[in-house]
């Protein structure tokens, strides 16, 4: 095999391929990337066996042929090479391989392709397709509310709903839930479905999509969907079980119900958490007929209190929440002003902009003993 | 720059048969007698103490209190009454304070200090230890032997070679001259087990672990062979360590026979689990991270940990992940296994959960075992699981 490359076009290849490779991965030859080339294009395929991604570069291809290289240090290495042509050459007995760069050269010792996970085919037959821009707000919106805790798997991937006209993701971590709908009709996708889709995954896509250009087009397969962009094709394992029914949660109604600045929130919030108790971090709410009261307390340090201007209907109330999760959800609404729905305060909060129904965030509250 | 260090004056101050001694004092019909504190001899508990009058029998602590019955069937067996003995260490942590505020206290009967600070006003570490027990026994009626000298291990060495009543200095200069004769089980941290295995390899006295190579001993050992090699040059660098903040809360056990069957590992995990969640939930804490420690029979020691999203302190959820830990370590055989949590705050608030009616009764679950036992004892209530361990 060998191939003549600008640094950026390779670069830009293992560079989103890379982030896949677990540097504790059992199977040697997964430590690695694979490099395909073929007719007038080089394909770079990096999986975990959980998400496998595949990038398709336009490339001068002088000899086809395949190799496996280590990720890490092949990454290093090309992301500090000089920007001159670049050539890189197997030897296709032992697959040592050879990066020449100007009058320089740099050796690796690669594996046979041979014994790299072949990517699952999955039929385009039925095909989603949703604006990039969308998909990354969605994406934005919900995930960062999925659990780390792999004990409980479904809870670390968000759901994704297809409906004859919608489109909703879901991530939950049990303390609070965020819900975002997006209006879709003619997607293109005739099925209703539902899916949870791993939190990694959605997190890789999203760091791959630029927000413009062509729409992603999303299908599935047995236990697999795959997000393709031009160049580029993500495969990912879905996780199986069954998603608890986040409708009956979502509090119908309220007793207290408030308007303010999104960004006023936002920073009062921040402030707050900044003495707030170490470990369940929570800040407390007081909301008057005047005003809105944010206060936290550390024993040992200090203590704050802000207050804010709110429109305000309904009981006057008091309720504490963790303040990172209120923080996380202030920070993706983009709209200047936010609804606060609250019932009393062990009932679970509801967080959504002012205008619009597409988004919807139910928060937990701390019970202070 | 060379660092000019100065030496430590570490004082070690240990009660000499406290509870027993304690009782003694609080009712004058059991002076002179043997006095055992444990509990009834016809339970299965062991002996917490017992009177020097006691020890001539041949009763020992942790020994089975029917054993102790078996020895001396006219001693007196008292259950402990920890008030008591607490009230008396709290007398005896003042007469400390007059010397020093660096004090690290062991357990009820149990202190470093360290007066390395205090000697200006003093005068030497001798005349303070002097002084100490003379007030002791003035002040309060007890004995306590004091051990002195310029590191921690040193200073209980000398209390324990000293008891009862003991009074013993090791100065630096002499140090090696009074560790090398010494027996290996002498050396701080090694038990039964790591003192056969030293003398199965013919390694007796302190003197026999100094001459080894430092390799030897971290091949054995792994990084307490380090220690180890250390410790045989009468060489520590602990800190007294006062008012310690509760870093951790943990539990581990090594075993009798190495264990090899995942089943009982499980088993053993769970009851760890659940001692540990008893103590959080008792002090008020939580914690955040759980770790698990596993030691295998070639002393080869692994430690894994797992943060958690929510601070916790309920067993099932220690057990869940500490078994989720647990998977793939048993590669050989295992001595030791322990569980522990680390990253602890203060349980006063409560992260209610949206589909968590699940855990809201796991909690009330637990806050009613955990009334039982505090009514009618540790072993009144426990898990079908358990049930068999014991025996």
């Amino acid at each position: 095999m060998k191939i003549i490359s600008t640094k950026d076009s390779l670069s830009y290849g293992i560079q989103v391929c890379q982030r896949v490779v677990s540097s504790k991965n059992p199977l040697p030859v997964l430590s690695g990337i694979l490099l395909k080339a073929g007719d007038g294009t080089l394909t770079v395929t990096a999986t975990d066996l959980e998400v496998g991604i595949e990038c398709t570069l336009p490339m001068d291809i002088q000899e086809k042929g395949a190799v496996v290289l280590p990720a890490r240090i092949l990454g290093d290495i090309v992301r500090k090479l000089p920007d001159v042509k670049i050539v890189m050459e197997v030897n296709s007995q032992n697959f040592n391989t050879t990066i020449k760069y100007g009058q320089s050269e740099f050796n690796l010792l690669g594996l046979s392709s041979e014994d790299f996970p072949i990517l699952p085919s999955i039929d385009f037959s039925s095909v989603l397709t949703i604006k990039q821009e969308l998909f990354k707000n969605m994406i934005k919106q919900v995930i960062f509310a999925a659990s780390s805790d792999d004990n409980r798997p479904i809870f670390t991937g968000a759901l994704m709903e297809i409906g004859e006209d919608t489109v909703k993701l879901v991530a939950t971590d049990t303390h609070r839930l965020a819900l975002r709908t997006a209006k879709m009709e003619n997607n293109g996708f005739e099925l209703e479905k539902s899916v949870i889709i791993p939190g990694k995954t959605l997190n890789e896509l999203n760091r791959i999509m630029t927000g413009e250009g062509e729409d992603v087009k999303i299908a599935f397969g047995e236990n697999q969907i795959v997000f393709e962009l031009p160049g580029t094709k993500l495969i990912s394992r879905l996780i199986e079980g069954q998603f608890p029914n986040y409708k009956q949660v979502v509090p119908q109604g309220c007793k207290t119900k408030i308007k303010l600045k999104t960004k006023e929130l936002l920073e009062a919030t921040e402030r707050a958490s900044l003495l707030a108790k170490e470990g369940s971090n929570f800040v407390k709410i007081t909301i008057t007929e005047e005003n809105m009261t944010i206060s936290s307390n550390s024993p040992e340090i200090g203590k704050i209190e802000e207050q804010l201007p709110i429109e305000m209907e309904g009981e006057e109330t008091q309720i504490a929440f963790n303040s990172k999760y209120l923080i996380d959800v202030l920070k993706v609404i983009d709209t200047e002003e936010i609804l606060v729905e609250l019932t009393g305060s062990l009932s679970p909060g509801i967080i959504k902009p002012a205008e619009g129904q597409n988004y919807i965030y139910v928060i937990l509250p701390i019970r202070i003993v | 720059m060379t660092q000019v260090t100065k030496l430590s004056s570490i004082i070690h101050c240990d009660m000499d048969a406290f509870y027993a001694s304690v009782e003694q004092l609080s009712n004058p019909e059991l002076q002179d007698k043997p006095v055992v504190i444990g509990g009834n001899p016809k339970s299965r508990g062991v002996v917490a103490t017992c009177s020097y009058e006691a020890r001539k029998f041949g009763i020992r602590s942790a020994m089975p209190l029917a054993e102790a019955f078996r020895r001396c069937p006219h001693a007196i067996f008292l259950p402990p009454d920890f008030s008591k003995y607490k009230k008396a260490s709290k007398e005896m942590h003042k007469i400390f304070y007059d010397y020093t505020p660096l004090i690290e206290p062991i357990s009820l009967d149990e202190a470093f200090l360290d007066v390395t600070g205090s000697l200006n006003l003093f005068g030497t570490v001798e005349s303070i230890g002097t002084e100490i027990k003379q007030r002791v026994k003035q002040e309060l009626g007890l004995t306590v032997s004091v051990g002195i000298a310029h590191n921690k291990f040193l200073a209980k060495l000398a209390s324990d070679m000293s008891k009862p009543d003991g009074f013993l200095v090791i100065s630096r200069e002499r140090l090696q001259e009074f560790l090398d004769p010494l027996d290996v089980g002498r050396i701080w941290g090694v038990g039964q087990k790591t003192a056969q295995r030293l003398k199965n390899l013919n390694i007796r006295t302190i003197r026999d672990v100094r001459l080894l190579d430092k390799r030897i001993l971290e091949n054995l050992f792994g990084s307490y062979g380090h220690q180890l090699y250390l410790l045989a040059r009468g060489i520590d660098n602990r800190p007294v360590e006062s008012d310690r903040q509760v870093k951790s809360v943990g539990r581990e056990i090594t075993f009798a026979v190495d264990i090899t069957a995942y089943d009982q590992l499980e088993r053993v995990v769970m009851e760890l689990s659940v001692d540990v969640g008893r103590h959080l939930r008792r002090t008020q804490m939580q914690g955040k991270t759980v770790t698990l420690k596993v030691k295998y029979n070639d002393f080869k020691t692994i430690t894994r940990s797992k943060t958690l999203d929510i601070a916790a302190n309920l067993d099932e959820i220690i057990y869940s992940e500490a078994r989720g830990l647990l998977e793939n370590t048993l590669t050989k055989p295992i001595r030791l296994i322990g569980v522990s949590v680390h990253n602890l705050t203060e349980k006063s608030d409560n992260q209610l959960s949206l589909f968590g009616e699940g855990e809201e009764s796991k909690s009330k679950l637990t806050r009613a075992m955990d009334i039982v036992r505090d009514k009618f004892g540790e072993e009144s209530i426990t898990r079908a699981r358990l049930l068999d361990v014991k025996d």
